[in-house]
């Protein structure tokens, strides 16, 4: 019985791991400035927490909400946590130059990345979520607002992000 | 929203480098943190026993109940010892209640609860407690003098007030570390 409910286990966990790692690797790329190995490392952190609180979660979400409030969360901390030294590495941003892009394409984006930086921590949150296609309800849920106050919030977002990457300020 | 519409577009081309790993690789390391966060819990419990055993044992063993100042010493030594590491399983306990799937707006709030209470343990308990445990360790050097070499005797000196002071030190740091993060928790409000 229990090495079945550990196989279950297993199994659903793959399945998470599969369909969320990239997205969870990207919010939290978004949030460490583009900083891969940062990504990488919190969002391992992130399916290690999945793993050890699997067997607690009951359904009163959608399992995708409840790995991004997992994921924000532990974003929003893994840094301050950590020495000092790891987190000058934030204000270096490393070269994401690739074949997709032109270069004002390229420069377009790292202004986003510094941007995104510039805003404040639970608006950075909503604009990574929101770049990443989560809806609305959903962040809401993930947030801790109601999706009124969020949409007001988006527009204000939408508004000043297009802003600063145009003029550089917020 | 027509320039944003752009820069969504921007976004979505990038192509993320998630780097090597897999889900088999996080369970493994998920089950090693499972084991890591017991260990350590049974291994500070096992540490301070063996800590109280050793100091009540020494107690005993001098007949320290004969001498007012070894007494009082180990006395205050074995009480600070024990609320020092009941104030921190309280505080571990308190961390791990703070589960990372709540809203980030309740969990902003939970954590600046518990930092709130980690200032509060820095700044009124460990001052007491530290001045208590400095005392207490004081009031054996007259009877370390008196039973033990003076080579001894000094390396107990220096070893003991070095510690403290290390320690010390350390308590300072952790200090400003927590504080730090409680700022940023209330600037999340």
């Amino acid at each position: 019985m229990e090495i079945s409910g550990k196989v279950n286990k297993q199994a659903q966990f793959t399945e998470l791991f599969d369909k969320h790692y990239t997205k969870v690797f990207s919010l939290c790329k978004g949030y460490f400035n583009g900083n891969d190995t940062l990504a990488s490392d919190s969002a391992q952190e992130v399916f290690i927490k999945i793993w050890e609180s699997l067997d607690s979660f009951r359904g009163e979400s959608n399992i995708s909400t409840w790995i991004y409030r997992i994921s924000v969360n532990t974003c929003l901390l893994y840094l301050r946590k950590q020495s000092t030294k790891k987190e000058k590495t934030t204000s270096v941003f490393p070269p994401i130059a690739t074949e997709q892009y032109s270069l004002e394409e390229e420069e377009k984006l790292q202004k986003m990345y510094g941007c995104i930086q510039k805003l404040e921590e639970k608006e950075k949150m909503i604009t990574l979520m929101m770049l990443e296609g989560i809806g609305y309800k959903e962040i809401s849920e993930v947030v801790g607002i109601t999706e009124e106050a969020l949409r007001v919030r988006i527009h204000r977002i939408k508004k000043n992000l297009t802003q600063c990457v145009q003029h550089g300020k917020i | 929203m027509e320039k944003f519409d752009e820069l969504q577009t921007i976004w979505n081309k990038q192509s993320n480098n998630v780097g090597k790993t897999s889900a088999e690789k996080l369970m493994k390391k998920g089950e090693a943190h499972i084991k890591k966060v017991r260990a350590g819990h049974w291994g500070t419990i096992t540490i301070i026993s063996v800590l109280a055993i050793v100091l009540i044992g020494y107690f005993f063993w001098m007949k320290a109940y004969q001498k007012n100042g070894l007494t009082i010493g180990l006395t205050l030594m074995i009480v600070v010892m024990i609320v020092r590491v009941l104030l921190e399983w309280m505080s571990a306990i308190r961390f791990r209640s703070i589960l990372p799937d709540i809203p980030l707006a309740e969990f902003s709030a939970k954590m600046q609860l518990y930092y709130e209470w980690r200032k509060k343990i820095h700044t009124i308990f460990i001052p007491i407690i530290y001045t208590l445990y400095m005392m207490g360790f004081t009031l054996l050097l007259p009877s370390f003098k008196a039973n033990l070499s003076h080579g001894m005797y000094l390396y107990c000196v220096i070893s003991g007030y070095g510690f403290l002071t290390l320690f010390g030190l350390f308590l300072i740091r952790l200090l400003r570390k927590e504080m730090k993060l409680l700022k940023f928790l209330k600037g999340l409000n």
